[in-house]
C-alpha cells in the first residue's frame, strides 16, 4: 500500500474530522435538518452580528482555479516542470488521488459537494464569538460523502486508541460536539463551528426556530446587500461590517484621531477617514472572473455630514471630480484626482496637529520667497484647479542609459487664471530649485544640471539635463540621477512639472488634444501591466544583482527566479482603482486585469 | 616568554614542503592551505587536492586560468579574469544608487564565488594595508575602482601598486589629501606612504616627511579623477632618505621602496597574515623572505608562493596560530559547507564581529589577531554562526546541511563530526568535547537541525577561533 506523508494525512484528517460528526446523527437529525436547509445564512446569524462575510460559490472558483489559462502557462514553464519532479510535488498528487479514491469523487464533485453552497464566517458582538457555517452545494452526495468520512474518523480514532476522541452532546435532536474552544455541530447541509458555544447555540436555535431577532431583520445588512451586485456580476465573496458598533466598542480609534499627523496621509486618504467616522456600515465585495480580479468597497456617504475643514477632499458641493488623466505613449501610471490644495492648508489648524501645523507655516513662508513673495497658499495654490494629475511614464534614454531605470514622473496642473505674472512666478520658483538643486549635487558627486529653454507645440518649456562627463566609461550603466532631466512646461492654462524633459513634452502634446470633461469620480488610479512589466525587464539586471546579494544565489539561480518572476507578472494586463461619492455612497473599486493572449 | 621559532632553521623552514609521515598531505593539510590561502575549501575540494598532491594544488591556486571550463560555481566564468570583468560590471551596477553599504555585501558575494580565493584574499590584505573606508569616502564607484586596484596588483610587483595608490582619489579623499598646494604641502599621504604603506616608524624622521610631502604637491583630484596641477607642485630641490633632487610623487615612491627596511615590512606584514600571527616570525625567518622580494622586484605573488609551498607552513608551528578574522569566519563557513546566504545580512554581522570590509576602522586597517576576541564579540560569533545557519536564505550544497552530509556519505554522528572537523577546524579537540560534539549531533531531531546545532557548538569552542 502506498504511504501517505504525515503532513498529507493531517490535512486528510482534518478534512474528515470536519465532516465526520454527522455520522452517528444521519438517521435521526432528518428533522432538524430539513428546517435548517430552509434557512438562509442572515436567518441563522444572530442580529447582533458585527462582522460577516462569505465566499459565495466556492465550487465555481474552485473550478475556475483548476481551469484557468494561468495553469497551462504555467504547466508550460520550465520551473514548473521542474517542480512536478519534486518530492513535495508528487506527495501532493499522492494526496488528491487519495482523497478520490476513498470518496469517490472528483476534486470539483467533492468541493461542490463539502462547500458548495458557500462559506460564511461572522464574529458576533454579543457572545465575543466567532461563527464559520459552511454549506454543502449537493445535499445527497453529502450525506454519502459523510458515511464515508465517518469510516474513516472511526478508522483512524480506532488505530489512535481513542475510539471516544468525540463524544456527541445531544442538542435539541443535533448531536454537538465540544472542542478546546467551542465546538462543532452539523445539520443538514449545515457544517457549523464556533468558538463560543452560547454563539453556537443561538445559531442552532435560529435554524430550527422562527426567529425574528436575526441579521435578516438587520436594516443596515439589508441596505448592505442592496450594494453588492447580483446576477452575473454577482460577487465571489463579499462582507458586511456594522462600523457603528465597531466604532463604539473603541475598535477603530487608531483611524480617527483627533488631528492628522501627517499631510501627505490626510491628502490621500483624509476624505475617506471622514467617511468612515459617519458610515453605519461597510460592505465589500470580491469579484473573481478568469481574466478580472475586483474588490469593492461601499459605505453610506451623508455630505452634510462633512466637517467643513475636509471638504477640500470632496468640493463645497460634494461633487468633486477628477480630471480624464493624459495619457502619452509608455504610460505606467496615472492618478486623477480631486483636491483642492489650498483649501487643505488654509485648515491646516483644524486638520492637523500642532507640530504638523507649525512646520507647515514655517514652511509656506519658505515657499512664499520661492514665489516671489506671494502667498504660496492663496496667491499660488488658490489659482490651481482642485483637478490634478500625477503621471508615471517609462522613458527612452539618450546620452548616458542609467544603470537603474525609473519611471519618468509628473505633476500636471491647470490654473484658473493663467496671467503672466503667475506664470513667470512659476518659472522663476522653477529655475531656482534647480539652481538649489544644482548646489546639492555639486557636494554629492553629481554632474551639473545644464539649464535650458525650448519651445514645444506652443508651450515654453523650461528645462534642464545633466551634464555628461566626455570621459565617462559607463554610458550603458550611468548613475541613477542620468533618470532626470527636470521639466516645466508651461502651456496656456495648464502647468506640467515633469521629472523629464521627454516626459514634459508629451504632456504638452496630450493637454493640446485633452477634453475638459471631468470624471465622475474623485480619485481614478490607472496602471497598466504591459509597461509595469516592460520596466521591470528593463531593470533585470538589477533584478538578478539584487537576487544574488540578497538570497546569495550564483547567477544561474538568480537568474532563473527572476525569469519565473517577470514570465508571471506579464499576465497582468492591467490595474484600476476608482473612489467615487455618488449617490449617497462612497465606493471604493480595485480591479486587476489579466491577460494570457501572449 | 622566548619565541619558539626563534631557532628555526630558516633554510629548511622556507625549503618546498615534502610530505612525510610527520606531515602527511592529507585532508586538514589540504585544508590548512586552503584557510590560509583562500577563505576555506568544501569536501570535494579537500578530496581532489589530497588525490592531486601539494605540487599541484598549489599550482591551482597560483594559475587557476581554467579556459577550458566556460562556467564556474553559480553560474560565474570559471577564468578569473573574466570572473572579474563579470563582478565589476555587477559592482558598478549594484552601486548605482550611490549606496556605498552595498560595497560590502558585493565583496562577500565575490570572495564566495571567486575561482581564484588567492586573489580575493591577498586582496584581501591589501585592503588590511592600504587601509581606506568608504564611511569617509563616501563614493560607491571610487571605491570600487581603489578595490579593483587593490586586485589588480595583488600578486604582482610591489611598486606599481603603490604608484597606483598614491594616485587613487579614494585613499586621497580618505587622507585628506585632495588637496595638495605648494605653499602648503599635505603631509598626511607621506606619513602614511612611510609609516604604514612602506617602511614602518623608525625609519625615516619628521623632516624627511615634510620633504617627501613636498614631492606630492600639485597631486590632486578634480571630479572624482587623479589629475597633477603642475602650477601647484613644488620644484625645488628635496632632500629625503639620502637623496636630493627634484623629485615628483613618483621618485618618492621609488625611493622609499629603495630602502632596505621596505621588503622587510612587507614581508613581515605577509608573513603574519599568511603564515602565523603568534608567534610572529622572528628576523631570521623574515631576511630570506625580504631577500627574496628584493631580488624578484618586490613580486609578493612569488614570496606568497614561497611561502605557502614552505615546510614552516605545514608544520605543527604555525597552524593554528592565526586568529579567525570575522570575513574568515562567515566566508569561511559558507565556502567550507558549499554554502550561499543572505549577503547584506552577512556583511551586516561582519561589521557587528568589527570587520566591515570597505569600512576599516582608521588609517592603520585592522589589528587583527587576538583584538578579534574578546567577551563580548566570543558570545556574538557564535550568535552569528548561528543565525546564519538558521535564516531562511541559507542553503547548503542543493539544499539543507542533511542533504550536503548525505552527498557525501557521511552517515552517524561520529562520522558528521569528524567530516565537519575537518572542513572547519584547524587543530583536533579534545576527546572529551569530541563526545559532546556527537551527543549533539546524535540527538533528537531533524537531521538537517541536529547538524546546525553541532557546528554552532563547534563555532563556540577556541578551537575553532584560530586558523
Amino acid at each position: 500500500m502506498r504511504r501517505i506523508p504525515t503532513a498529507l494525512f493531517a490535512i486528510i484528517l482534518s478534512f474528515i474530522l470536519t465532516l465526520a460528526p454527522s455520522w452517528a446523527r444521519a438517521a435521526d437529525d432528518a428533522e432538524p435538518g430539513k428546517v435548517a436547509a430552509t434557512k438562509s445564512i442572515e436567518q441563522i446569524l444572530p442580529a447582533s452580528t458585527l462582522f460577516y462575510a462569505e465566499i459565495s460559490r466556492p465550487a465555481e472558483l474552485v473550478n475556475m482555479l483548476l481551469n484557468h489559462p494561468l495553469r497551462k502557462k504555467l504547466e508550460q514553464m520550465d520551473q514548473y516542470k521542474a517542480f512536478v519532479q519534486t518530492p513535495q510535488y508528487k506527495q501532493i498528487t499522492a494526496g488528491i488521488t487519495f482523497i478520490e479514491n476513498t470518496t469517490k469523487m472528483s476534486i470539483k464533485d467533492l468541493a461542490d459537494t463539502a462547500f458548495g453552497g458557500g462559506i460564511h464566517v461572522a464574529f458576533d458582538a454579543e457572545t465575543q464569538g466567532f461563527i464559520l457555517l459552511i454549506k454543502s452545494g449537493n445535499i445527497e452526495k453529502f450525506e454519502s460523502l459523510k458515511q464515508t468520512a465517518m469510516s474513516l474518523v472511526q478508522l483512524a480514532a480506532a488505530a489512535g486508541g481513542n475510539e471516544n476522541a468525540l463524544k456527541p452532546n445531544p442538542y435539541r435532536g443535533i448531536d454537538t460536539y465540544r472542542l478546546p474552544q467551542g465546538g462543532f455541530a452539523t445539520v443538514g447541509p449545515w457544517i457549523m463551528f464556533v468558538n463560543n458555544r452560547n454563539l453556537g447555540q443561538v445559531a442552532l436555535d435560529n435554524m430550527l426556530d422562527k426567529n425574528s431577532d436575526t441579521l435578516a431583520s438587520s436594516k443596515e445588512f439589508k441596505q448592505a446587500k442592496k450594494l453588492i451586485a447580483t446576477g452575473s456580476d454577482a460577487p465571489a465573496a463579499w462582507a458586511y461590517g456594522r462600523m457603528s458598533a465597531l466604532r463604539d466598542a473603541g475598535m477603530l480609534n487608531g483611524l480617527f484621531q483627533d488631528k492628522a499627523n501627517d499631510i501627505g496621509a490626510e491628502f490621500i486618504a483624509g476624505g475617506l477617514m471622514e467617511v468612515l467616522k459617519h458610515a453605519p456600515f461597510a460592505s465589500a465585495s470580491l469579484t473573481v472572473k478568469q481574466n478580472e480580479l475586483g474588490l469593492s468597497i461601499a459605505t453610506p456617504f451623508d455630505s452634510k455630514k462633512v466637517a467643513p475643514a475636509r471638504k477640500y477632499y470632496f468640493s463645497a458641493d460634494s461633487k468633486g471630480s477628477a480630471p480624464v488623466a493624459l495619457r502619452p505613449e509608455g504610460t505606467l501610471l496615472t492618478i486623477a484626482t480631486h483636491r483642492d490644495a489650498a483649501a487643505m492648508f488654509r485648515a491646516v489648524d483644524e486638520l492637523f496637529n500642532e507640530t504638523v501645523a507649525a512646520e507647515w507655516t514655517k514652511s509656506e513662508s519658505q515657499l512664499s520667497t520661492f514665489f516671489g513673495g506671494r502667498d504660496f497658499v492663496d496667491d499660488i495654490l488658490g489659482n490651481l484647479k482642485p483637478q490634478m494629475q500625477i503621471i508615471a511614464a517609462r522613458q527612452k534614454y539618450g546620452d548616458v542609459t542609467p544603470a537603474i531605470k525609473l519611471p519618468a514622473g509628473a505633476i500636471v496642473m491647470r490654473l484658473k487664471k493663467d496671467d503672466e505674472l503667475t506664470r513667470a512666478q512659476f518659472k522663476s520658483a522653477f529655475m531656482s530649485l534647480m539652481s538649489i538643486i544644482n548646489l546639492d549635487g555639486m557636494n554629492n558627486g553629481r554632474s551639473m544640471l545644464l539649464l535650458d529653454i525650448q519651445k514645444h507645440s506652443g508651450a515654453n518649456i523650461y528645462t534642464s539635463k545633466y551634464a555628461v562627463d566626455p570621459e565617462t566609461t559607463k554610458k550603458e550603466a550611468g548613475d541613477i540621477y542620468f533618470n532626470f532631466s527636470p521639466t516645466m512646461a508651461v502651456y496656456k492654462d495648464w502647468i506640467i512639472v515633469s521629472s523629464t524633459n521627454q516626459l514634459a513634452k508629451q504632456l504638452v502634446d496630450e493637454a493640446i488634444k485633452a477634453s475638459e470633461g471631468l470624471l465622475k469620480d474623485n480619485t481614478r488610479i490607472q496602471l497598466d501591466g504591459k509597461v509595469g512589466h516592460q520596466m521591470l525587464v528593463d531593470n533585470r539586471e538589477q533584478l538578478i544583482g539584487q537576487n544574488m546579494l540578497s538570497k546569495g544565489h550564483g547567477r544561474t539561480a538568480a537568474e532563473n527566479e527572476i525569469d519565473w518572476l517577470l514570465a508571471a507578472l506579464k499576465y497582468i494586463k492591467s490595474g484600476d482603482m476608482n473612489l467615487s461619492f455618488q449617490d449617497n455612497a462612497a465606493k471604493l473599486s480595485l480591479t486587476f486585469k489579466l491577460d494570457f493572449t501572449e | 616568554m622566548a619565541n619558539p621559532l626563534k631557532n628555526l632553521d630558516p633554510t629548511w623552514a622556507w625549503a618546498p614542503y615534502e610530505p612525510n609521515s610527520k606531515q602527511p598531505w592529507d585532508h586538514a593539510a589540504a585544508a590548512h592551505l586552503y584557510r590560509r590561502a583562500g577563505f576555506g575549501a568544501n569536501w570535494g575540494q579537500l578530496e581532489t587536492a589530497q588525490r592531486d598532491g601539494i605540487a599541484k594544488t598549489l599550482e591551482r591556486m597560483f594559475s587557476p586560468a581554467t579556459a577550458k571550463q566556460p562556467k564556474g560555481e553559480g553560474g560565474f566564468s570559471a577564468d578569473p579574469a573574466a570572473f572579474n570583468k563579470e563582478m565589476f560590471v555587477f559592482g558598478q551596477s549594484m552601486m548605482a544608487t550611490g549606496d556605498s553599504r552595498k560595497l560590502s555585501s558585493w565583496w562577500l558575494f565575490r570572495m564566495l564565488y571567486t575561482p581564484d580565493q588567492l586573489l580575493e584574499k591577498t586582496t584581501l590584505f591589501w585592503h588590511g594595508h592600504f587601509a581606506t573606508s568608504a564611511a569617509k569616502v563616501d563614493n560607491a564607484e571610487l571605491m570600487l575602482k581603489h578595490n579593483a586596484k587593490l586586485r589588480e596588483h595583488a600578486l604582482s610587483e610591489f611598486e606599481p601598486l603603490v604608484q597606483a595608490i598614491s594616485r587613487d582619489p579614494a585613499m586621497l579623499i580618505w587622507l585628506d589629501a585632495a588637496v595638495n598646494r605648494k605653499v602648503r604641502p599635505n603631509e598626511n599621504y607621506a606619513r602614511e606612504l612611510m609609516e604604514l604603506f612602506c617602511l614602518g616608524v623608525g625609519n625615516y624622521t619628521e623632516n624627511e616627511i615634510k620633504e617627501v610631502a613636498r614631492t606630492f604637491t600639485g597631486w590632486e583630484i578634480n571630479r572624482r579623477r587623479f589629475r597633477f596641477d603642475k602650477y601647484q607642485h613644488d620644484e625645488g630641490v628635496k632632500t629625503f632618505l639620502g637623496r636630493s633632487g627634484n623629485f615628483d610623487g613618483d621618485d618618492a615612491v621609488k625611493i622609499v621602496l629603495e630602502q632596505p627596511a621596505a621588503p622587510r615590512f612587507i614581508a613581515r606584514k605577509l608573513a603574519r597574515f599568511f603564515v602565523s600571527e603568534e608567534p610572529t616570525l622572528p628576523d631570521s625567518l623574515i631576511e630570506p623572505l625580504a631577500k627574496e622580494l628584493r631580488s624578484n622586484g618586490f613580486n609578493v605573488g612569488k614570496v606568497v608562493r614561497k611561502m605557502l609551498g614552505s615546510n614552516l607552513f605545514f608544520s605543527d608551528h604555525v597552524r593554528g596560530h592565526i586568529v579567525r578574522s570575522p570575513v574568515m569566519l562567515g566566508i569561511g563557513l559558507l565556502r567550507s559547507l558549499e554554502g550561499r546566504a543572505n549577503m547584506n545580512l552577512l556583511a551586516q554581522g561582519l561589521e557587528q564581529l568589527g570587520q566591515g570590509v570597505f569600512y576599516p576602522p582608521n588609517v592603520k586597517g585592522w589589528d587583527g589577531g587576538r583584538t578579534w576576541i574578546n567577551s563580548s564579540t566570543l558570545l556574538g560569533r557564535a550568535n552569528f554562526v548561528r543565525r546564519i545557519l538558521a535564516d531562511k536564505e541559507s542553503k547548503f550544497g542543493d539544499g539543507d546541511l542533511a542533504s550536503l552530509a548525505n552527498k557525501y556519505g557521511i552517515n552517524g554522528a561520529p562520522a558528521t563530526v569528524d567530516w565537519l572537523a575537518s572542513l572547519l577546524l584547524a587543530r583536533p579537540v579534545p576527546v572529551t568535547v569530541k563526545r559532546t560534539l556527537i551527543e549533539i549531533a546524535s540527538s533528537a531531531g531533524a537531521a538537517d537541525r541536529r547538524i546546525a546545532n553541532t557546528i554552532h557548538a563547534m563555532s563556540t569552542l577556541p578551537e575553532y577561533q584560530l586558523v
